[in-house]
């Protein structure tokens, strides 16, 4: 007999899995008798053949039999869960409506997060893009700014070949205002998205022209491209190609059409000017700010050795200038800008990714709050089914079919709640998107991950949720549920879970009271704060410019109305821009400049706005030296370190200035940034040219009839624009935005956690009362009161709540101290927060328990006792 | 009476016939023997395990050889019940031949 009479290993294994474990021994003994037999007598390649031949024989039986009978469990198990869905509606409700209101939120906050990391991801060349910003030290104060200057891009180009392209971009354009007038034939607009492009813009991001050579049509001098919707607004359906628009005074040819630009794009142009109609595309100034500017790296180059190398092209070409202020260039990737970056002279708004984390965690902790109802009240009315566990036990059921079966039961809840979810999320995504201010849109098709996603998502939930009851529910002995009428000594331990996890959810939920209870503090606190001005019933007229030379006669005219109390001609108001200007002070030499805030006004700014004069006088019609006096705040009195600053001078350019009087430190800009020192000049001949608004201060009586002459007065002079103004304490409320927004945010996610908590707080309560009533008919048979028996049912809670209040409120303090280094002027996080989120949660608590509980009390102890 | 196929019939007198050696490849050969066609042994262990659910015939585990990888033979009984099935239909069969064989004479 040949050795060699095992059939492979391999294919034993094989055979093995297919067999019944009862069996497989003796079987696997023959089949491996019968191999050495046939390779025996007709050779090793027919004995295998044979064995592997018997193999594939078996294969279908075993798989339809597999298929067959965990369909038929599933279905049985299915069928179980249905049925107790509908015994249990209350319990049910309160699952299904957390868990998809949980869903609802996560699915929410996945959008979000998925917009904001998609941000300019659509470029081809988007990985290798690179933006540059400029470090310094000005007057010992760091400045990270993107502005750079124009010599700046081509020189990079020209000294390092591994930058492929550079590229700059501006919203400046030609004067510093960002809005464009832009005239076609009749037709005037205000435009705030134009911006001067280098030729090769279209090379270097991927934004796809409808019409339009992209190497060529930025290439001339006098050249626009424009967006379809802009297309759209100025030409209807005739083609906007070679047409010619005046934008800002100068004439333009149209030479392409773009594609709207996608939202989620860092910037969005509507106007793109080509650099060379600029003379200062052309500059050789160094140290000014003048574009941004993008560069195009070589795949296998790294960005960091690049900017390594920056300091001797500083020294190069800035000389003495870039050492002085420590000038040095940084790049920062395109797919940074959204999230990563806040620098000065952005073009819009950026994305923080400090609100993606802190969205993702609410999300997550909503979603875990959720899934603990459904852990909660499982094992909580354990007792319901711990008598179909014993029997199922008894005929057979293995403790991994059990578990099998309760995960199902939670999965399949779960994906109950998902489908509830997307209703919800249908239904909330207009008001989510209305309230963080962003576009975006679920798309189930579009994408082939997001149906996977929330499949995932939902499992993965209904395996969270379901792992702990089904754990617990298997774990029981047959024997002992099915002899004693009493139920198995397991409550100590489930209980204990139990109040854990009431505490971890009202932990969050007093989390996100806190936060919302500082937030909102803070604002008011901003709000109401002494600003240093009267913010109220004041007017801010835009676009005076338009006025040209008779300002001050539209100013004269206003005045007439008797509405109209005050009024001035100025360059800035708070919470607008007021500009940095380079000064010399009186004794210094010129290297030893500093730089101040400025405001250009006329006599009548300090009485329009009501600004406390501190020292000295304000600006006085009596004065014809007034033109070359200045007026300073405290704050650059300090700063300059003058004990009597009256009589000080300082030099601004070709211009003295004569201090003549001190003013209040007023808040000229958000409260996120400390006050800065400023000064105020007239608007004389050389400053005319910065007039940018009249601020005027109206009665408080008939506002609406006020405007109204304003408006007349406008149309008077007839300026191309329609009239355009604001309130002023409408434009400082809208510096404080996106607190407000956060704290909206916060109070949505703060209310669903506390609904959701709740929920699940009823659903115990009213377990918990069930399973006591017999006990309480017993205690108020034997002369226990209503009172003694609410504290007896209420008791439990309101130690959880009390001690996850005592958790949250350490936590609560140094979370939101984090965020209140965020303001240079902040409010205090005092007892009173606490006492108020703790009496709330308190509220919430016995509001949600109270009924039951009371319902409880009052029962007759007949009927309790009775139905023994 | 439980109602066996003639597969069956011939499965538990092969097992008789094979004495204390009656496991699945000795009950296969001897079929193949006695009936001159070739059996396979999945065509065997179906019935075997059929007429073991039904208690007609059972199992013991006997020795481990080298042949087998070291595994054991599951050795199949004939037990009472089936013993007394056998009989029954070996009673039935014989009464219709006898029944035949007269009648066959008669005709004579």
């Amino acid at each position: 007999m040949k050795k060699k009479n095992s059939p492979p290993k391999i294919l034993e294994i094989f055979l093995q899995s297919f067999l019944s474990p009862k069996d497989s021994e003796s079987l696997l003994g023959d089949f491996n008798e019968m191999y050495g037999r046939i390779s025996n007598e007709r050779g090793v390649i027919r004995a295998f053949c044979w064995y592997f031949f018997h193999i594939i024989k078996l294969m279908p039986a075993y798989v339809e039999s597999k298929i067959y009978w965990s369909v038929q469990m599933f279905k049985n198990y299915f069928k179980v869960a249905f049925r107790n869905l509908k015994k249990y509606k209350g319990y049910s409700f309160i699952n299904i409506f957390g868990l998809a209101t949980g869903l609802a939120c996560s699915i929410l906050v996945l959008l979000y997060v998925y917009n904001e990391i998609s941000y300019d991801r659509f470029h081809e060349k988007a990985d290798q893009i690179y933006r540059i910003y400029v470090t310094a030290k000005i007057d010992d104060r760091a400045i990270e700014s993107l502005g750079t200057s124009a010599p700046l891009a081509k020189t990079l180009k020209d000294e390092y070949p591994e930058i492929l392209e550079t590229l700059r971009v501006s919203d400046y354009r030609e004067t510093s205002s960002r809005k464009a007038i832009v005239h076609y034939d009749d037709n005037t607009f205000e435009e705030n998205n134009a911006y001067a492009a280098d030729p090769n813009f279209f090379d270097v991001f991927t934004f796809p022209l409808i019409k339009g050579n992209p190497k060529k049509v930025l290439a001339q001098p006098n050249t626009v491209v424009v967006t379809e919707a802009t297309a759209q607004k100025y030409f209807g359906q005739n083609d906007p190609v070679g047409k010619i628009l005046t934008i800002d005074g100068k004439e333009c040819q149209i030479t392409g059409i773009a594609e709207n630009v996608p939202a989620n794009s860092h910037f969005h142009f509507d106007f793109l000017i080509s650099t060379r109609t600029y003379k200062w595309g052309n500059g050789t100034e160094w140290l000014s700010s003048r574009c941004l500017t993008y560069l195009v790296l070589a795949k296998e180059h790294s960005s960091e050795s690049l900017e390594a190398r920056f300091p001797e092209f500083v020294d190069k070409h800035l000389g003495a200038g870039g050492a002085k202020f420590h000038w040095s260039y940084k790049l920062q990737p395109l797919k940074d800008v959204h999230l990563h970056s806040n620098l000065k002279d952005e073009f819009e708004v950026n994305g923080n990714i400090t609100y993606v984390y802190i969205f993702s965690i609410i999300a997550f902790l909503i979603l875990i709050i959720a899934s603990i109802n459904f852990m909660n009240l499982t094992t909580a009315k354990y007792t319901s089914r711990i008598k179909e566990v014993g029997i199922r036990k008894v005929v057979g059921s293995t403790k991994e079919q059990l578990i099998k079966q309760f995960l199902s039961e939670s999965i399949l809840l779960s994906f109950i709640s998902l489908f509830t979810a997307l209703i919800l999320v249908e239904l909330l995504l207009r008001a989510f998107r209305n309230l963080l201010g962003l576009d975006f849109n679920i798309n189930y098709f579009g994408n082939p991950f997001v149906i996977p996603c929330l499949a995932g998502l939902a499992l993965l939930v209904g395996i969270l949720s379901g792992s702990y009851p089904s754990f617990f529910l298997s774990s029981f002995k047959p024997v002992e549920i099915l002899k004693t009428r009493n139920l198995p000594g397991v409550k100590s331990r489930s209980v204990l879970l139990r109040n854990w996890l009431i505490i971890f959810q009202f932990t969050v939920s007093a989390l996100l009271i806190i936060s919302i209870v500082v937030i909102y503090k803070q604002l008011r606190y901003i709000q109401n704060r002494n600003l240093g001005f009267e913010k109220e019933h004041v007017v801010v007229i835009k676009n005076i410019r338009l006025l040209k030379n008779q300002k001050e006669i539209f100013k004269d005219k206003l005045l007439q109305h008797p509405g109209i109390i005050n009024a001035s001609i100025c360059s800035a108001v708070p919470s607008t821009h007021f500009n940095s200007w380079a000064i010399v002070p009186e004794g210094k030499t010129d290297d030893e400049w500093t730089t101040l805030r400025f405001c250009v006004c006329d006599h009548d700014y300090f009485n329009t706005l009501n600004i406390e004069l501190v020292e000295g006088r304000f600006f006085s019609k009596d004065f014809g030296t007034d033109k070359s006096a200045a007026v300073l705040n405290q704050e650059a009195v300090k700063e300059l370190g003058w004990k009597n600053p009256i009589g000080k001078k300082f030099k601004r350019g070709r211009n003295t200035h004569t201090v003549i009087g001190i003013i209040k430190d007023f808040h000229y800009e958000s409260m996120h940034k400390k006050l800065q020192k400023m000064a105020m000049v007239l608007n004389s001949k050389s400053y005319k040219y910065f007039e940018r608004y009249i601020s005027v201060r109206v009665g408080s009586e008939n506002i609406k009839n006020t405007l109204e002459y304003m408006n007349s007065v406008w149309k008077s002079f007839s300026p191309e624009l329609p009239f355009d103004y604001s309130f002023l304490d409408q434009d400082l409320d809208n510096l404080y935005r996106s607190e407000e927004k956060t704290g909206n945010i916060f109070l949505l996610f703060a209310f669903i956690a506390v609904v959701i908590a709740s929920l699940g707080l009823l659903g115990l309560v009213a377990f918990t009362v069930h399973k006591r009533t017999k006990e309480i008919g017993i205690r108020k048979i034997l002369g226990a009161n209503i009172l003694n028996i609410v504290v007896l049912l209420v008791r439990e809670f309101f130690i959880l709540v009390v001690l996850s209040n005592f958790i949250a409120w350490p936590v609560g303090w140094y979370v939101m101290n984090k965020w209140l280094m965020n303001f240079a002027y902040k409010t205090n996080i005092s007892i009173e927060v606490f006492l108020i989120t703790g009496i709330f949660s308190l509220l919430i608590a016995i509001v949600t328990i109270g009924y039951q509980v009371i319902k409880a009390a009052y029962a007759n102890p007949v009927d309790s006792l009775r139905y023994e | 009476m439980k109602g066996l196929t003639r597969k069956e019939e011939l499965i538990m007198l092969s097992i008789l016939n094979l004495q204390r050696n009656a496991y699945l490849i000795a009950i296969t050969d001897h079929l193949s023997k006695i009936t001159g066609k070739r059996v396979s042994l999945t065509s065997v262990h179906l019935p075997l395990s059929r007429l073991e659910k039904q208690g007609l015939i059972e199992s013991e585990f006997g020795e481990a050889t080298a042949v087998r990888g070291g595994r054991r033979k599951k050795i199949y009984k004939v037990t009472k019940i089936g013993f007394e099935e056998l009989n029954e239909y070996k009673r039935i069969t014989d009464m219709l031949w006898t029944n035949y064989s007269m009648l066959s004479v008669q005709k004579e």
